[in-house]
């Protein structure tokens, strides 16, 4: 699993710099605007892009190239899996660094960084949870369409019923949101590892049955 | 004779084309050359066997152990070249061989890196900037760094030049040196074959035409050209194919020495591998 982590890594090398450089960007982007939250988002979406360039990868000759090797087919669809926590560990630490510098730059308050990394965290497990499994059976453009429609969807959703609410009733919700904060993001975080649990399955199932 | 790999009744199918019980055993010690068109079902087998594919029907026998119950492990001993490294392009020699050494049991460093430089191979480039040759050395370092047993190629010397393609040759035949080792390797440039392969396996729309010994195919087949009357006095179950001149008939028959015999009259030249896949592709039956 280590080797074709390895594999992984090695082939994602090429995309390193870029992503360093876009994430220094936007954290002096999110340090004018003073929002740790907006650089610890950024740093989740191009995440998610990374994952994508290894399916990518593999897609383009790399899992008919696995299976060739001795590691079994669960093998392969556990080594993405494993990469993607260790990525979403590397990349939650490195935006929430910058989010804390700019936190104290700007005089933010540091529960927000935390509390928009860990729900960030579970966003991304929740999303990837989908998305991978989709693209195992459907490939990485019908994935890209479903990730799309997982963001989109979301945010149609909340627009269309804050646009219902009244005052009164948009600060009520915001009371409650906020007495809840712990509990809500236990909750995600609870939802995103079941998530992912089911969604392994699902996908080496998928691979197992996938002729190359 | 003890097989590597035994293949009975393999049947795989798709859309448009089966590949249709298949019964076939690849002699241990031996080069084991796949030939037939496009399409014809070479690559299908290569990967039924590696399980890239699973067949519907069948069995498939590595060392005398069904292939459905060996675990991933097995591939420990076999060097393969199926599908190509672009998906690698931005990895260099170096960076792959490391990668390499945590997926094999038997991976030997120095056997890898004494390949890259025996090929000339710059192990500090990217695999995009080789070339195809150089990509596909790169390959055979890789099915030879692991103590591989058995090599399953997949038109390893296609697209390439004939120096390289030697090189290629040369070295699977330095692999059969070991008895232990077997080699099944497809191509279509049959005169690679013919240089280095044991037996020759011959595939036409998905079903297994002919399995020989080459010296035996090339000593007992061979080609007549005499006219429609000579023609017909050649016994029908000699016949394999027949190409019909406006002035000369062209007829491959399976055993010219006994033609020879007993039709003194009739000259018949030897046919190589080439001609005797055409004549059973292309020729007509009597």
């Amino acid at each position: 699993m280590i080797g074709l982590m390895k594999k992984d890594l090695y082939c994602l090398k090429q995309y390193f710099r870029q992503y360093i450089l876009m994430v220094l960007f936007f954290a002096v982007f999110g340090f004018f605007m003073k929002s740790p939250s907006y650089v610890i988002f950024m740093g989740m979406i191009m995440g998610v892009s990374l994952m994508f360039s290894t399916l990518s990868v593999d897609e383009m000759g790399g899992f008919g190239f696995s299976l060739t090797l001795p590691v079994s087919r669960r093998q392969i669809v556990g080594s993405k899996y494993l990469l993607l926590i260790v990525g979403m560990a590397c990349i939650l630490l490195c935006s929430m660094g910058l989010g804390l510098i700019i936190a104290v730059a700007a005089d933010v308050s540091y529960s927000e960084v935390f509390f928009c990394t860990v729900s960030c965290g579970g966003f991304y497990l929740l999303v990837m949870a989908i998305v991978i499994p989709v693209a195992f059976r459907w490939k990485v453009e019908k994935a890209r369409i479903v990730l799309l429609g997982i963001i989109a969807l979301p945010a149609i959703v909340v627009i269309l019923i804050f646009r219902q609410m009244n005052e009164v009733q948009k600060e009520l919700f915001e009371q409650m949101v906020e007495m809840n904060l712990s509990t809500i993001v236990i909750v995600l975080g609870i939802v995103a590892i079941i998530a992912l649990l089911f969604s392994y399955l699902i996908s080496a199932r998928t691979f197992e049955r996938e002729e190359l | 004779m003890d097989a590597a790999i035994c293949l009975h009744n393999v049947t795989k199918s798709y859309k448009d084309f089966t590949l249709d019980h298949i019964t076939l055993d690849i002699p241990k010690g031996s080069i084991v050359g796949l030939v037939g068109e496009n399409g014809a079902g070479k690559t299908t087998l290569l990967k039924c066997i590696l399980q890239l594919a699973t067949p519907e029907e069948g069995q498939i026998y590595i060392d005398d152990k069904p292939l459905s119950q060996l675990s991933g492990d097995w591939k420990n001993n076999v060097g393969v070249i199926i599908s190509g490294i672009d998906f690698a392009g931005s990895m260099t020699g170096a960076e792959f061989g490391k990668t390499m050494e945590k997926i094999y049991e038997n991976w030997e460093m120095d056997t890898y890196q004494a390949y890259l430089k025996d090929f000339k191979i710059d192990a500090g480039k990217k695999i995009k900037e080789y070339s195809k040759g150089m990509k596909m050395k790169l390959c055979l370092a890789l099915a030879l760094s692991h103590q591989a047993k058995i090599l399953i190629f997949d038109e390893p010397t296609s697209g390439l030049d004939p120096v390289v393609r030697d090189d290629i040759l040369d070295l699977l035949l330095d692999f059969i040196q070991d008895e232990s080792h077997t080699v099944l390797i497809s191509s279509h440039i049959i005169s690679d074959l013919e240089k280095v392969a044991d037996y020759i396996a011959f595939l036409h729309e998905g079903r297994l035409q002919l399995f020989m010994n080459k010296d035996e195919m090339l000593d007992k087949h061979g080609v007549i050209h005499c006219s429609a009357v000579e023609y017909d006095q050649i016994p029908e179950d000699y016949v394999k194919g027949i190409r019909k001149g406006q002035f000369c008939y062209e007829v491959l028959v399976s055993d010219r020495h006994k033609i020879q015999r007993e039709l003194p009259g009739l000259t018949v030249d030897s046919a190589s591998i080439e001609e005797i896949i055409l004549f059973l592709v292309k020729g007509e039956k009597k």
